[in-house]
């Protein structure tokens, strides 16, 4: 299985807790199972490396072009959201879900408003490796589970987070805010 | 509706922002909206004359809450752009409320901005504790990007 985090490598987005939890899943294994990759730099990056020092399975890339993103999002299993503040609407976030990507993801802040515990995504609690850890093991044991994911979250971003859609709800309250000030009269000549 | 939208950091693979807020220009010139990008550098703060720009618009669109908004509001709070004003805050720009500089540049733009689009639900209640009115909130248009 190939687990995936993306995005800054700082205290928002909570990287160590991913490096905790796949140091947990590849200890004392011959073997690995799972193969965990971080792309992104950040303060946390030298104690992220520190932390994955001496496990093979564990790539630290830091900051890689958006092709590469790509690449790496089109070739993960899993992809993991953990910020202990918010997640909503993280690019990297948007990026799992357009590529019908399992998502782990931190129940923080707005996050369980738009998307439901096992049908978009599997939600955890923050700062938790072990939860993180236990979340991981329960997907790559269910294929079923993955897919079904990854189709609820693409299905969201298709209904929901469509370019068209948002820039034309910002289209209309740019008109709004026009209308609005034409009707009340300020000067709009310089 | 003529829209100029500011954008800083234009052609910086790193920067988020600058790549979302070029993907809605182009959506927005495709909905039949007339859009001119006006790339905003720290060098641009010298050219006291820049905001005589925006003379044959009629919104002032800028992205992100910092200092291209901060510079802009000041001709706006003088008096010399009289323009709808309106900024996108994509969060990093209002959620650090110990940055000195990130609360300096929400000082100076508050007064100006006339609506402030927000893309993340959690920032309009930090949005309205900077003290921001008219705040509304729009998903993420990320799923357009690469």
């Amino acid at each position: 299985m190939n687990i995936l985090f993306a995005g800054r490598l700082v205290d928002f987005k909570d990287p160590v807790t991913f490096v905790k939890a796949a140091r947990l899943l590849s200890q004392n294994m011959i073997e690995p199972a799972h193969r965990f990759v971080i792309a992104g730099d950040g303060e946390l990056l030298e104690e992220c490396r520190k932390l994955a020092f001496g496990y093979k399975n564990i790539s630290i890339l830091g900051w890689v072009k958006p092709e590469k993103v790509d690449d790496l999002m089109i070739h993960a299993d899993i992809f993991c959201q953990l910020s202990p503040y918010e997640n909503l609407w993280a690019s990297t976030l948007i990026s799992a879900m357009k590529h019908k990507k399992a998502i782990i993801c931190t129940n923080v802040g707005y996050t369980d408003t738009y998307l439901t515990h096992k049908y978009h995504a599997f939600l955890i609690p923050p700062n938790n490796h072990l939860a993180l850890a236990e979340a991981i093991g329960f997907l790559a044991n269910d294929n079923e589970m993955r897919r079904m994911l990854g189709e609820n979250a693409y299905a969201f971003v298709q209904e929901n987070l469509s370019v068209e859609k948002i820039a034309n709800q910002i289209r209309q309250l740019l008109l709004q805010s026009l209308q609005a000030r034409q009707g009340s009269g300020v000067d709009r000549r310089v | 509706m003529r829209i100029a939208f500011v954008i800083a950091r234009v052609g910086e693979e790193r920067n988020v922002i600058q790549r979302l807020s070029i993907v809605l220009a182009d959506e927005l010139k495709k909905q039949g909206e007339s859009v001119d990008i006006f790339p905003f550098s720290r060098k641009g703060i010298f050219s006291f004359f820049s905001c005589r720009k925006f003379r044959n618009y009629d919104c002032v669109l800028i992205s992100n809450v910092g200092l291209q908004c901060a510079y802009f509001s000041i001709f706006k709070r003088l008096g010399l752009v009289k323009k709808l004003f309106v900024a996108i805050s994509f969060g990093s720009d209002i959620r650090a409320t110990r940055n000195k500089l990130i609360n300096l540049f929400n000082r100076i733009s508050r007064p100006a901005i006339d609506l402030l689009i927000v893309v993340n639900p959690d920032l309009i209640v930090i949005a309205k504790n900077r003290g921001y009115k008219n705040v509304q909130y729009v998903p993420s248009w990320a799923s357009a990007l690469r």
